[in-house]
């Protein structure tokens, strides 16, 4: 299944066909030139892609391969469970560390059979309690916690020591590090015979695997290449200064007009055979703007939900395309289809508490059905593009009386869960898998309570969106994605400005924007010199808001945002308006 | 005798040959005994003509008192307050540095409260929030119990429980109310709120905009930056008068230095600032460059004196001179920079400032703020503001961004601009 879709893919991959030359390059040079490949870029731009295309060219000359991806594989345990599947597929043996994961499991099967002696004492119809529901996410301990009806970290260690060794103890609650020593053991036998490359997609999804991540990196054997694909550069400067040193490291940047041109045609040509409709192509083309993921997307939702006039979809009309995916939506499934486009993914516990319903199994088992509804570790996901559109939509046209609510509701469940994580940490050794959850719980905080600040912002409740604002900047502090980080602190900024704290103000869009230069963000960087602009008038200092302003102008007109460019002319007059009378 | 007998009348006896009984510097006037601070304060003439002025006429005003740290706003306004107690009939003037987590109306009704002892409703409300009462309140029970040849009245007495005012605005101006029948006017200054977050001082003066146009006269002191360009106080006028302090010259510095040092000599054996003995210990030469050192910011002026005269005592030296002065403000930097509270990070910080000069929220890289384990300037403000505090960093009076600089208080680390400052002013001096 998987290699027909890569198949399928290399019909119609375009661009980026000096990556792909390098990679080949390196594949076939006696020693590896650097032992990384580092690509990042914004989302939707290709990395999966790439990354897939990679894989066909290991298969096609005999390289071993081996993929893992953050959007399915949360711990290191997934990762390494992922790449040894891959490179057993491709007859590398991994014996020491098949041993460890055979003895791991043997573990796990003889404490998921004294946990159903355990649960069959409890007494029946215990409520769920919340520490259940978050707990019951992390993989290895969850289920079995959940059995247990939420035990406790010291009575659950203490429970296990009635059956286990300490050494089993040890590997069933962090098993990542046995298996992680193992796994380079066998890959260091397998790769001083042969060249193999592991690879990480997504890798922004990982960000709780930062230092094990790291920690591969550093110890892989020569002729090994992790090829790693992601939103933002691994955040390895301060443990790693020297990591760049040795990587290739290369962003993607979105495909030009011509590159999409070709890609529509050729993946109409997979979909539908022929040549599509060049109108067709046109809009879809400006739908896109230079997203390959947006216009495959599109392209599959028009396929799927038969619109067949495609080409009246106008240029940034969002909301028509979701009028026409909408079109098969059952209406009473548009609550749950709301609820599970406000989080970046879900399970029944968080979809339970969204919807604020006791039942919600058969929500969860027809959004499962939905084509771009996806399975990931902790449940299931909406893909990131349509997700976007819908939540969008949910906002402003289909559920706008209910989306506050919807947030409130995730945010509440996000800081229980988390909390309740917390407490559970306190036993002994509970790391790992649980690290795992807890970030990925608190990555969806991060970004419910940065949506909630914005949606509170727009009612003038500035105090409370500076509340939700820093509350997610303390979140995304902790992360690698440095456009997200900066995205915070520019509302922060923003917010400031409103209440009139000019010092803070001006303190947060530098912030923002050195931060969006570093990545190279320009409608960020051209919105914070927009602030900065406005604030200098302000102060009095016109020549410096002229400066700024017309540094933002630069900015919209090469981005061709004419809204934009409309409306820093706005300020601009007003800033010349005030030079104008002031004393030569 | 013991050893520090010894040394200690050695220390006394040092002081002695300097003519002092003390060592008279203070890091702030709050410390300072009423009649301390009318023999040191210095200067601010026209300020003073501005401000008390207005106490001439019938209009009650707002005056906002603004300046760096350090720079004399709470010497200026006890003084003030201290002309209005001496001289201004039937004005009750009373002083409050604002308490951490208090508004504005609460920290005005404990300051009037103070001031009228003889209240029992003001000491009833001072004993709720748990501050010691001028008087202390009672909550009376019993009755009288007479006898042919006496009366007595035994009384029942109960500790109120405290709490905070739930409508402090409204107690405020219940009181203010009540003094202003045995006062025609009721002044309430509230120091240090250029010590609170400029964001905090915005919404403590929103929030107490019907408080300050109500009954009294207020004298606040605020920041330089922040505060005074704030869009609420220009546009809401919540200020009649915005004063700002600047740094005194060096004459002024110098005059100080005679009033500190006369204020700690016998009464026959003060001198007149032009005297060169005046400021002995120092020579005129080490005094000037004491007060040159000192930038005209008092709080400088004080924390050096006060660490080099503490240094020439342990030498000990009969005269300041230019050497024993270097191993006086060598010995001001260790101290400063020894100061117990600061962390790692904090280090980190002032080194990073100390090696750039200038660190601004504009020209900071993120390459800077990587070695400091932060990718924001926003991460750093915090320690940065506690540098101030601790005296090692100042902020400058930068409109275009957030600037701060060491202190000249830090040994060899004037930065350029503040070079070229000097010598500009060197240069225009002898234009």
């Amino acid at each position: 299944m998987q290699n027909d879709f890569d198949r399928e893919l290399q019909t119609y991959f375009t661009d980026v066909e000096h990556l792909r030359e390098l990679f080949k390059q390196w594949l076939a040079a006696p020693t590896l030139p650097k032992r990384m490949l580092v690509i990042h870029g914004v989302g939707g731009v290709g990395k999966s892609s790439l990354l897939r295309m990679f894989r066909l060219h290991c298969k096609s000359i005999g390289v071993p391969v081996a993929l893992a991806s953050g959007d399915e594989q949360k711990s290191a345990l997934d990762v390494l469970t992922r790449w040894a599947d891959d490179m057993k597929a491709d007859g590398v043996a991994l014996p020491e560390f098949g041993k460890t994961f055979q003895q791991y499991r043997a573990i796990q099967a003889k404490v998921e059979s004294e946990a159903n002696k355990t649960a069959e004492k409890l007494a029946e119809g215990t409520a769920a309690t919340v520490i259940e529901a978050a707990v019951s996410t992390i993989p290895g301990i969850g289920p079995l916690v959940s059995k247990l009806g939420g035990m406790g970290a010291e009575v659950l260690v203490d429970w296990l020591r009635g059956f286990l060794s300490k050494p089993d103890i040890d590997l069933l609650l962090d098993p990542a590090k046995k298996l992680t020593a193992d796994f380079l053991t066998d890959l260091a036998k397998a790769a001083s015979k042969r060249r193999i490359v592991l690879m990480l997609d997504t890798f922004e999804q990982m960000s709780a695997l930062d230092d094990w991540a790291r920690e591969i990196a550093q110890r892989l054997p020569a002729n090994t290449l992790l090829v790693i694909a992601g939103r933002a550069l691994p955040n390895w400067d301060r443990a790693w200064p020297g990591w760049m040193a040795n990587a290739h490291v290369e962003e993607l940047k979105p495909m030009n007009e011509d590159d999409m041109r070709e890609l529509i045609r050729r993946y109409y040509a997979t979909l539908r055979g022929g040549e599509p409709d060049p109108k067709q192509v046109k809009a879809i083309i400006r739908f896109a703007r230079g997203l390959p993921m947006a216009a495959t997307m599109a392209m599959q939702l028009w396929v799927k939900y038969g619109v067949e006039d495609f080409q009246a979809i106008k240029p940034e009309s969002v909301a028509n395309l979701v009028d026409r995916l909408m079109d098969g939506v059952p209406k009473e499934m548009m609550p749950a289809l709301a609820a599970a486009a406000i989080v970046p993914w879900f399970n029944q516990p968080i979809l339970r508490a969204v919807m604020a319903q006791e039942d919600v199994r058969d929500a969860y088992n027809e959004l499962r059905r939905f084509p771009f509804v996806r399975t990931r570790l902790e449940g299931l996901t909406i893909d990131n593009t349509v997700r976007e559109v819908i939540k969008e939509a949910v906002r402003l046209r289909l559920l706008p009386e209910k989306y506050q609510t919807l947030l409130e509701r995730a945010i509440t469940y996000y800081r229980t869960a988390i909390t309740k994580i917390e407490e559970y940490k306190g036993g002994v050794g509970l790391t790992g898998a649980i690290d795992a959850t807890e970030k990925s719980l608190r990555d969806a905080l991060g970004d419910a309570t940065f949506e909630l600040g914005l949606l509170y912002v727009g009612q003038g409740r500035w105090y409370d969106a500076l509340h939700c604002f820093e509350e997610s900047l303390a979140i995304r502090r902790q992360n690698n994605d440095l456009n997200a980080r900066a995205d915070t602190i520019y509302q922060i900024a923003r917010v400031h400005h409103l209440l009139g704290n000019l010092d803070k103000a001006r303190t947060g869009y530098r912030d923002a924007l050195r931060l969006y230069q570093h990545m190279g963000n320009a409608p960020g960087i051209a919105a914070c010199e927009t602030g900065l602009g406005r604030l200098m008038i302000q102060m009095g200092l016109v020549d410096d808001a002229l400066r700024e302003l017309n540094s933002a102008r630069q900015i919209y007109r090469q981005l061709g945002d004419e809204h934009r460019i409309a409306e820093v002319e706005k300020v601009l007059q007003v800033a010349n308006h005030i030079k104008e009378k002031q004393p030569a | 005798m013991s050893e520090a007998d010894r040394i200690f009348d050695e220390l006394a006896a040092t002081l002695a040959r300097w003519g002092l009984q003390e060592i008279p510097f203070s890091e702030s006037a709050s410390l300072l005994r009423q009649s301390q601070l009318r023999e040191v304060f210095t200067g601010r003439e026209q300020e003073l003509r501005n401000v008390l002025a207005l106490f001439h006429g019938r209009e009650r005003k707002r005056i906002l008192v603004y300046g760096w740290i350090g720079i004399g706003k709470t010497a200026f306004i006890l003084e003030v307050l201290s002309v209005l107690q001496r001289k201004a009939k039937d004005t009750l003037a009373t002083y409050i540095s604002l308490p951490p987590e208090t508004d504005l109306a609460t920290a005005a009704l404990i300051a009037l409260a103070r001031e009228m002892p003889d209240d029992e409703w003001a000491q009833h409300q001072l004993n709720l929030m748990g501050i010691r009462p001028r008087k202390r309140p009672v909550q009376k029970k019993g009755g009288a119990q007479a006898s042919i040849l006496s009366a007595e009245i035994k009384y029942e007495e109960t500790t109120a429980p405290v709490t905070t005012p739930r409508f402090p605005t409204l107690s405020f101006e219940d009181l203010l109310e009540r003094a202003l029948k045995k006062y025609s006017r009721v002044v309430i200054a509230i120091d240090d709120l250029d010590k609170q977050d400029p964001a905090r001082v915005r919404e403590l003066l929103r929030n107490a905009q019907g408080l300050l146009k109500g009954g009294a006269w207020f004298i606040l002191t605020g920041h330089p930056s922040g505060l005074t360009r704030d869009i609420l106080t220009r546009d809401l006028g919540l200020f009649d008068l915005a004063l700002e302090l600047k740094p005194l010259d060096q004459p002024t510095t110098y005059r100080m230095l005679v009033n500190y040092l006369n204020s700690a000599r016998p009464k026959n054996a003060r001198r007149d600032p032009d005297d060169p003995l005046a400021v002995r210990p120092f020579t005129p030469e080490t005094a000037r460059v004491l007060c040159e050192r000192s930038d005209g910011v008092p709080r400088y002026l004080n924390r050096l004196g006060s660490y080099v005269l503490l240094k020439a005592a342990t030498i000990p030296a009969d005269l300041i001179t230019p050497d024993v002065l270097q191993q006086g403000l060598e010995y001001a930097d260790q101290q400063l920079r020894g100061q117990a509270g600061l962390s790692p990070e904090d280090y980190y910080v002032l080194d990073l400032v100390l090696e750039k000069g200038i660190l601004s929220d504009a020209t900071v890289t993120l390459e800077d703020l990587e070695r400091l384990r932060a990718k924001e300037f926003g991460e750093i403000l915090p320690i940065l503001d506690k540098l101030v505090q601790f005296d090692l960093l100042r902020i400058l009076p930068s409109e275009r961004a957030k600037e701060y600089a060491p202190t000249p208080l830090l040994v060899g680390r004037h930065t350029e601009r503040e070079q070229t400052d000097k010598e500009l002013r060197l240069s225009s001096a002898d234009e």
